[in-house]
């Protein structure tokens, strides 16, 4: 999946859950964020970068039927397995950086376990930020509209679109 | 999950569709057709390209059901449709109007017919294990289908990497030759998907 000697530029798509990590001039996307968020974890300098695309907050909620887990699914494993995919990959722990976008509440609801899910989502992820050390360099979470992200790792710039309101570079 | 219980839940899927084919039919004035419902057992990381691009603009009317068969329900459609949709729904109404307010009432029309087709598919339902399944006030957005579905999905999440899904589509082909299509999706919550076969004496 990464691309690691060629030149071509690749557009790499992270699903649900799934965290995808590569070098410059790559670029990495994730389509169509509701409550979801993706997390970007780069170090400016080697050029080398992850997202994960993270569903829900905490490992701890998983059910004990649930043995197989994606690395990205859950906010607290995704940001530990993006640090050290990316440290394995040559990069400096100490230079990495993070870009978050994401976390939106699609709909109002009333089913309590999707009470605020994305809410939860972003607060999670921050907070595991924070707990690293890791500064957080871009961030668009919240409100109530999907979102669509690139993150181009040559300029590590992350665009973020929403229907009907164009593309901002955070 | 055994074939069994999978078909079970086709066959509760297929009544309800029915109901809810008719109760568009009689909204709009046209014959709606219906397809077999299908069972979708999804991976997690597939949701997003499944229906379509994850980035398509989509209409989505949302509804839950809070019952002891908790389960979430969405009539979702391509935004072009769900404009087809409205017309039809208002176009009796010569009322002169802004724009704003045409687009609130687009709106609600698209709203609450999502609501009596949510309502006559989990009704439908509700008949056939003998149980009242009360529908929430319906929600509607118009956004990328991947983020509609991202919720969704993500109660899901905590009990495995497959989602589960029941899929049905409505259509009517007569619209001055542009065939409109919707979708109706019934998520059970985790948990509800275990009563839905002891209700059916599937356990």
């Amino acid at each position: 999946m990464e691309g690691t000697s060629k030149k071509v530029k690749n557009t790499l798509n992270v699903g649900m859950g799934e965290i995808v990590t590569t070098s410059s001039p790559n670029v990495l996307s994730s389509l169509g964020l509701g409550s979801c968020i993706a997390l970007v974890l780069y170090d400016p300098v080697e050029k080398i970068a992850g997202m994960a695309h993270i569903m829900l907050p905490d490992s701890s909620m998983r059910s004990k039927s649930c043995n197989n887990t994606k690395p990205g699914k859950y906010a607290d494993n995704a940001v530990d397995a993006l640090i050290n995919e990316l440290d394995s990959k040559g990069a400096s722990r100490k230079r990495i950086k993070a870009k978050v976008a994401g976390g939106s509440k699609m709909f109002s609801f009333e089913i309590s376990a999707l009470l605020s899910i994305g809410e939860q989502n972003v607060k999670k992820v921050l907070d595991l930020l924070d707990s690293h050390s890791i500064p957080l360099e871009g961030c668009d979470t919240g409100g109530s509209r999907g979102r669509s992200v690139r993150f181009n790792i040559l300029e590590c710039i992350l665009e973020v679109k929403i229907i009907g309101q164009g593309i901002k570079a955070i | 999950m055994n074939n069994m219980q999978l078909d079970a839940m086709k066959e509760l899927a297929n009544i309800g569709t029915g109901h809810a084919a008719n109760a568009l039919s009689e909204l709009i004035g046209k014959r709606v057709d219906m397809n077999v419902p299908k069972v979708d057992l999804i991976p997690l990381e597939q949701v997003g390209f499944h229906f379509g691009h994850p980035e398509d603009p989509v209409c989505a009317i949302f509804s839950s059901c809070e019952s002891s068969l908790e389960t979430i329900l969405v009539f979702i459609m391509p935004l072009e449709d769900s404009e087809d949709l409205a017309e039809m729904l208002l176009k009796n109404i010569s009322i002169p109007m802004k724009e704003t307010e045409k687009e609130s009432l687009r709106e609600s029309a698209l709203s609450e017919a999502g609501n009596i087709i949510l309502g006559a598919f989990i009704s439908a339902m509700g008949d056939m294990v003998n149980q009242k399944l009360p529908l929430s006030v319906p929600h509607i957005t118009v956004d990328m289908l991947g983020a509609v579905m991202d919720i969704m999905v993500a109660i899901f999440g905590v009990e495995s990497d497959t989602v589960f899904l029941i899929e049905t589509a409505l259509s009517f082909p007569e619209n001055e030759g542009r065939l409109f299509s919707g979708r109706i999706m019934l998520v059970p919550t985790p948990g509800s998907l275990g009563k839905f076969f002891q209700v059916l004496g599937l356990r």
